[in-house]
């Protein structure tokens, strides 16, 4: 019978009570006729109802004394050097899993060597650090990105500029209709392009003013759209001027370390303004802007790492998946430049 | 994002009494919090992870999270939707460990096709039924834990939210920071593939 597709479909929702009028009307009448789904229907609802009837799994008697001797541990000092030894945990496919060992030992490795080391692993949350800390240098920034209206979309040719050209940057920025833009500092800005991938437009050359001010007024950018496997490419580099770079109005930089210092009834709001997503529980810390994460995590495409004290630090590594839970991170101190903010974390 | 649940139930005003003594220094206070709500967030635990170890293990975690972390409630939402927000979050972080997956990958190679080897969970009858029916009860338990263990992450925790624990939809999107379009589509996808893989075989049970 046509429909039933449709019909099934909708079944979950009908069950909860949750469907609009017109839906609830359309599987009833459907179910008059067709007794397939009705019985799809009987069966899912005794499923559910089973699933209501089901009992609570009760926890060992010793389940308070437990959590207590944990929580003593881990406020000895022998709690601490057990929490810097914690294993690491991984989420990659499990065929990598002697790479992962093999990534975990250069981590651990490059904990002992130093800064550099690390750097090339991460390049986008610069990490340098000894075993007992860490120190993440949040230098990246995120891009205020506008929706001028302008479809990145690769089935309406018509509406890319064809021709490279000169625009200033703000309005590049806006006029690709980028979801994310990434800037660091001597580094690339990053833009995503299309519906996949990202695409390097320049170089950062310059940093904002000692106050804090940005002058990329008189930046310009060429930049060319090529549409090639139906994607968009954004190309270019920086034709003119002494600054190009693409910062974040200051102000966003300040509001973000405000939020970090006062976590409160802003930040859920601050948050989903910028695009982020709050991962865990309250008290969470912005750490860096990575358009890596958002690459690599499908399930949350956010321009944001997040970092919530007493969960873990989130590293991201191109090409080898994430990398998670790299320590549990007991408590963080934020300073501040006019360009980037150093955080150090603490780790249990 | 709006927190939901908030209804202030007896249980609900006591969690928040003794949230607010544990805060002023009173250790005894965080004892009672977790005596009070050790079962929902152990059960919720195991249905999630599907080995008691494991939930033994997330359990403890997500008390020792609301130790640290307690100063950070703000009493916005109701307790018990902030425990199971934390809970689902514990729970995830443990499902996607890589040791977690390796030892689930195992336990499908090497099990046997009846028991995956597991510890048996204890279940508390709660209700004066007939010892057969607490047996009946129990093996149904048992085939639907077997069912929701083969379901994607996300799929798992929003049909347990919803249809064990009976979560609205609201509070699933706010524990699980799934939007309310995604939520919906998660549980009718669990929830089909859970009528197919019981078919027949809780009838059988009853």
């Amino acid at each position: 019978m046509k429909n039933c597709k449709i019909v099934r479909k909708m079944l979950s929702e009908y069950i909860d009570g949750v469907l609009p009028e017109g839906g609830t009307r359309t599987v009833k009448e459907h179910m008059e006729q067709c007794d397939e789904c009705r019985e799809v229907h009987d069966s899912m609802k005794a499923i559910i109802a089973s699933m209501n009837d089901m009992e609570t799994v009760a926890p060992p008697a010793d389940f308070l004394e437990k959590v207590n001797s944990r929580l003593e541990r881990r406020s000895s000092a022998a709690g601490f050097l057990r929490g810097i030894f914690l294993p690491l945990r991984f989420k990659l496919p499990l065929e990598l899993a002697g790479l992962a060992a093999a990534v975990m030992l250069i981590v651990y490795v490059s904990g002992f060597l130093g800064k550099e080391g690390i750097e090339k692993m991460a390049p986008d949350g610069r990490i340098a650090g000894r075993t007992e800390e860490i120190v993440v240098e949040a230098e990246a920034k995120r891009v205020e990105v506008r929706d001028s209206g302008v479809k990145n979309d690769p089935t309406k040719p018509e509406e890319l500029p064809a021709e490279p050209e000169e625009l200033p940057v703000d309005d590049v920025v806006g006029a690709t209709a980028l979801k994310n833009g990434v800037v660091r500092k001597g580094g690339d800005l990053r833009v995503r392009g299309g519906r996949r991938g990202e695409t390097q437009v320049g170089r950062v050359e310059d940093s904002p003013e000692d106050d804090g001010t940005v002058s990329n007024e008189v930046a310009t950018l060429a930049y060319s759209l090529d549409r090639t496997d139906g994607v968009a490419k954004i190309e270019g580099k920086a034709a003119a001027g002494p600054a190009f770079s693409v910062n974040p109005p200051s102000d966003r930089f300040d509001s973000l370390l405000a939020v970090c210092e006062d976590p409160g009834e802003e930040l859920e709001a601050f948050v989903a303004s910028i695009g982020g997503r709050i991962v865990s529980v309250p008290e969470t810390m912005i750490l860096d802007a990575s358009l890596k994460a958002a690459r690599s995590d499908r399930r949350a495409i956010r321009p944001l790492t997040v970092v919530v004290p007493g969960d873990s630090l989130r590293v991201f590594f191109d090409g080898l998946g994430r990398l998670e839970k790299i320590r549990p991170i007991d408590s963080w101190i934020v300073s501040q430049t006019s360009d980037s903010a150093t955080v150090r974390i603490d780790f249990r | 994002m709006q927190e939901p649940g908030n209804d202030r139930t007896d249980m609900e005003r006591e969690s928040e009494r003794l949230a607010v003594m544990f805060l002023e220094g009173d250790r005894e206070a965080f004892n009672r919090l977790v005596l009070m709500h050790q079962e929902m967030v152990f059960s919720l635990c195991f249905r999630l992870t599907g080995d008691y170890d494991d939930a033994d293990d997330c359990a403890q975690e997500v008390f020792i999270k609301v130790h640290r972390h307690l100063k950070g409630f703000r009493f916005e939402s109701s307790f018990r939707t902030w425990l199971y927000r934390v809970t689902v979050n514990t729970c995830r972080n443990r499902i996607d460990s890589l040791e977690y997956r390796m030892r689930k990958k195992k336990v499908s190679i090497y099990a046997g096709p009846g028991d995956n080897g597991q510890a048996a969970p204890v279940e508390i009858p709660d209700r004066g039924e007939s010892a057969l029916d607490g047996l009946r009860r129990k093996e149904v338990g048992r085939i639907i834990q077997k069912a929701l263990d083969a379901l994607p992450g996300s799929q798992k925790t929003v049909v347990v939210l919803r249809d064990i624990e009976g979560r609205s939809y609201e509070e699933i999107e706010w524990m699980t920071g799934l939007n309310s379009g995604t939520v919906k589509s998660k549980l009718s996808r669990a929830r089909s593939k859970l009528r197919e893989a019981l078919r027949g075989k809780i009838d059988e049970e009853l």
